[in-house]
């Protein structure tokens, strides 16, 4: 096993590509790895790999997976660490037994009966290095699917991830959950990819987030013929805000709003895919005066509030970025509204690129309608965040886009909200194998 | 970006040919010349700013009336009263240097632009394209000629450089450290290069210079990185005199800093081991050629009349308190052909304090500030895992 591995990715490397030599070094010793769940360790890649297909086989939502969820989501939702790191109490909502239940009578009820569910075998997690719980997200997919988990964590440590790997080797201790301890490895190697390249020969599915450039580069390791690839591009999104609601909205109603749209610019300094990064005012002019009137402000106040302050780096980074938005598009105003946000109005969404630096950066532009957006949106846009839009509108736009564009239409706060449907994909449904038995 | 790439005289070559020609016609715009003719640091902070802001806003117009590009930025990104004749220095728009990077910014047509500097600080970076005309180009030379009168006095003074001669064998695209060197080489006589082609130091030519001109005053040039790492560490233990010398350096601190080397270890270490006590560090960039910054026998740097600095809190963007680092914007009226009369830098700064005849500080007036270093590079976040995937990519 531990031969057969490098060999094959070897032999299928250089059928699909030369160019690529092999690292040296990395393939003739075996390569160790740094294991982290279910317990810190130096390790060969070989021997994890070995466990991992020798664990013993589970089905989806298997007892001892609801078991661990509900124990693990109970601890986090009890940490007072959880309280200074909102994206953990968000993972323990997502993870606590009423919720894993629900996802579990959904499947029920959608159940057919010639098809009988099983696990896909082993699941190979490439999550990004900067946004800490998606490892979680994705790794719980899979669990609940009854699959073998292999996930690459990145060197780049973080408290929050730290903390997130303790947790879950305590728990996974327990004598009890002794079989499905043997299906997780979650470790770290350096960019290795004779390593990357063993673990992809092995694995029935490759999740990979990270954008198009981790995308392409993990691609390159051959996996399977009958293997799949989920991966998670590039993406961009944008805000839709009723003026006229926005406008007339009570005070609590307002405060509410900001402190949505706060969660979602705001937690990964507006870096993350589906962080909106323009906003579409969708009314009559003097409805969307009156409406920016009283939400920017109101959001910059907000935020300073909460502490969100981006360095000076970020901060000049977004200037220069203003001044060449200047001469490349339409901005037509800016406005600054303190170190936190800055509005850029635009004419129109003809020309408007989608070029962004983060931190707290917001295109707008004034519509009479959301079909303003058909001949904009491209594949590339991924989450609409709306407010006080009817939802009648949101299906319109979508049956209109035919495709195009456009994964997620979610209501304002819920936009870094990682849910079973992501990118178009039900990550559920991807992590398991459906087998035909007619009655 | 402000590289703190020392091209005093950049491009050497127009420099030193606009020093040797006769002056060009200004262009129409009203040109106020009388800050170049001031005393270098003699205006009190008052009259310097009331005078530089009705340069600058005269320079403004001329660039928005030359530039479509200033115009537009200047036309949205600031209101009117940003370039009213009443406007202070400190409200004068600004352009981030950055922004020669990406875009072609200049205020002469094609055909008049003689030279175009181009920089590119770290590796693999874009570099920096400044457009100069003959204009720009002599006025540059002008302010540098004073301003290094100013220590040199007004004869050409015999030249070590602290450099390989290698640095300008081609003599068509040179780098920006070897435009540096030109330019300053319009300021010296019977240059000598320090180092060879390897970079190691050439003991005979060393030898040669300081016993035909070590006894009476003479420059030495060069970047600030070299003289430590190429000159003095090799220099140590050869008893080279240069007790007679006066040393002129840029480029910035970075690297020294990765070394735990300041200014007064720079300048301690120099003097004990080769008797060298007349050291000026300036501060200056390829985005605004000729305006120095000229360090004083205090350490601090002192703007020349023509020129100045303007600290920004980065919370506020509003002029810091003197004591307060902030983000440094530099102004100067030598820039017609290019619209970087106001640019804000990528460096922090501090304004040490504000020069007031009868007090303290070199017999200089107006504001002596100190570069602290860069911004610090923002660490990156978000789903997309560039990093890693370069990392990816790069084996």
């Amino acid at each position: 096993m531990s031969t057969s591995a490098p060999d094959q990715a070897t032999t299928t490397a250089d059928a699909a590509a030369s160019a690529s030599a092999p690292p040296p070094g990395s393939s003739e010793a075996a390569p160790m790895v740094s294991l982290w769940v279910p317990e810190r360790a130096e390790v060969p890649l070989a021997s994890v790999l070995a466990s991992l297909s020798a664990a013993p086989p589970s089905h989806p939502f298997a007892d001892d997976a609801l078991e661990l969820l509900d124990r693990f989501s109970r601890r986090l939702l009890a940490d007072p660490i959880s309280r200074a790191h909102p994206e953990l109490m968000t993972l323990g909502f997502f993870t606590r037994k009423a919720e894993v239940q629900r996802a579990k009578a959904e499947r029920l009820a959608a159940a057919r009966p010639e098809l009988v569910e099983v696990p896909l075998g082993l699941v190979f997690h490439v999550p990004p290095a900067n946004v800490d719980t998606i490892f979680m997200y994705s790794w719980v997919q899979s669990l609940l699917a009854g699959n073998a988990n292999l996930v690459r964590l990145s060197a780049r440590r973080s408290p929050v991830v730290d903390h997130l790997c303790e947790l879950l080797c305590e728990l996974l201790a327990a004598p009890e959950l002794a079989a499905l301890r043997a299906r997780v490895a979650m470790l770290h190697y350096g960019h290795d990819d004779a390593i990357t390249a063993a673990i992809s020969a092995r694995c029935a599915l490759r999740v990979i987030w990270g954008g198009d450039a981790a995308v392409s580069a993990i691609r390159r390791a051959p996996l399977p013929p009958g293997a799949r690839d989920l991966p998670f591009a590039d993406r961009y999104s944008l805000l839709a805000l009723g003026a006229a609601a926005v406008a007339e909205a009570s005070a609590a109603e307002l405060a509410t709003l900001v402190e949505r749209l706060f969660n979602d610019l705001y937690w990964f300094d507006q870096a993350g895919c589906s962080s909106p990064r323009l906003c579409l005012w969708v009314g009559p002019r003097v409805a969307a005066e009156a409406a920016r009137a009283r939400l920017w402000p109101a959001l910059a106040a907000f935020a300073e509030q909460r502490g969100y302050h981006p360095d000076v780096a970020m901060r000049l980074a977004k200037d220069v970025f203003c001044y060449r938005a200047v001469l490349d598009g339409t901005v037509v105003a800016r406005a600054v509204y303190g170190p936190a946000l800055t509005v850029l109005e635009v004419a129109s969404l003809d020309g408007l690129g989608r070029e962004h630096p983060g931190a707290g950066l917001l295109f707008e532009a004034v519509v009479d309608g959301l079909g303003a957006l058909a001949t904009w949106v491209t594949r590339k846009d991924q989450t609409l965040t709306h407010f006080g839009l009817p939802r009648d509108q949101l299906v319109a736009l979508v049956q209109r886009l035919a495709g195009r564009g456009l994964d997620r239409v979610v209501p304002v706060g819920q936009a870094l909200q990682m849910s079973r449907w992501w990118d178009g994909y039900d990550l559920a449904s991807e992590m398991i194998r459906r087998v035909h038995v007619p009655a | 970006m402000s590289e703190e790439i020392a091209t005093p005289g950049a491009g050497g070559a127009p420099a030193g040919a606009a020093a040797s020609t006769a002056p060009v016609a200004p262009p129409s715009s009203a040109l106020d010349d009388s800050l170049l003719d001031a005393p270098l640091f003699g205006l009190a902070q008052p009259e310097k700013e009331r005078r530089l802001a009705a340069a600058l806003v005269a320079l403004t117009a001329h660039h928005r009336a030359a530039c479509p590009e200033y115009r537009r930025l200047t036309d949205v990104l600031y209101a009117p009263r940003a370039w009213d004749p009443a406007a202070a220095l400190t409200e004068l728009p600004y352009l981030p240097v950055g922004l020669f990077k990406s875009h072609r910014l200049a205020s002469v047509p094609a055909s008049e632009i003689s030279t175009t500097l181009t920089s590119s600080g770290t590796t693999g970076q874009v570099p920096s394209q400044i457009f100069l005309d003959k204009v720009t180009s002599h006025r540059q030379s002008r302010a540098l000629a004073a301003i290094m009168g100013h220590i040199l006095g007004p004869r050409r003074l015999p030249m070590l450089i602290i450099d390989t001669s290698d640095l300008l064998k081609n003599r068509t695209a040179f780098s920006a450290r070897g435009a540096g060197v030109l330019g300053m080489m319009t300021f010296g006589a019977q240059a000598r290069f320090a180092l060879d082609p390897a970079m190691a130091l050439d003991v005979a030519a060393v030898g040669e210079f300081l016993a035909k001109h070590g006894r009476q005053p003479f420059l030495i040039f060069g970047f600030t990185f070299m003289v430590w790492t190429a000159f003095l560490e090799q220099a140590r233990g050869l008893g080279l005199d240069l007790s007679q010398g006066i040393l002129v350096h840029s480029g910035g601190w970075k690297k020294l800093a990765d070394r735990a080397v300041d200014n007064p270890t720079f300048k301690a270490e120099l003097r004990r081991a080769t008797g060298l006590r007349r050291v000026y560090n300036f501060y200056g960039m390829v985005e605004q050629v000729g305006s120095v910054f000229l360090e004083g026998e205090d350490g601090l740097l002192y703007p020349p009349a023509f020129a100045d600095v303007i600290v920004r809190d980065p919370d506020t963007m509003l002029e810091a308190a003197p004591g307060q680092v902030g983000i440094l914007q530099t102004v100067s009226v030598l820039p017609t052909s290019y619209p970087g009369h106001s640019l804000l830098t990528e460096d922090l700064g501090v304004v040490e304090r504000v020069g007031q005849a009868g007090l303290p500080g070199c017999g200089r007036l107006g504001k002596a500030f100190r570069v602290v270093g860069r911004v610090p590079r923002a660490e990156l976040r978000g789903c997309s895992d560039t990093h890693a995937a370069q990392r990816e990519h790069a084996r």
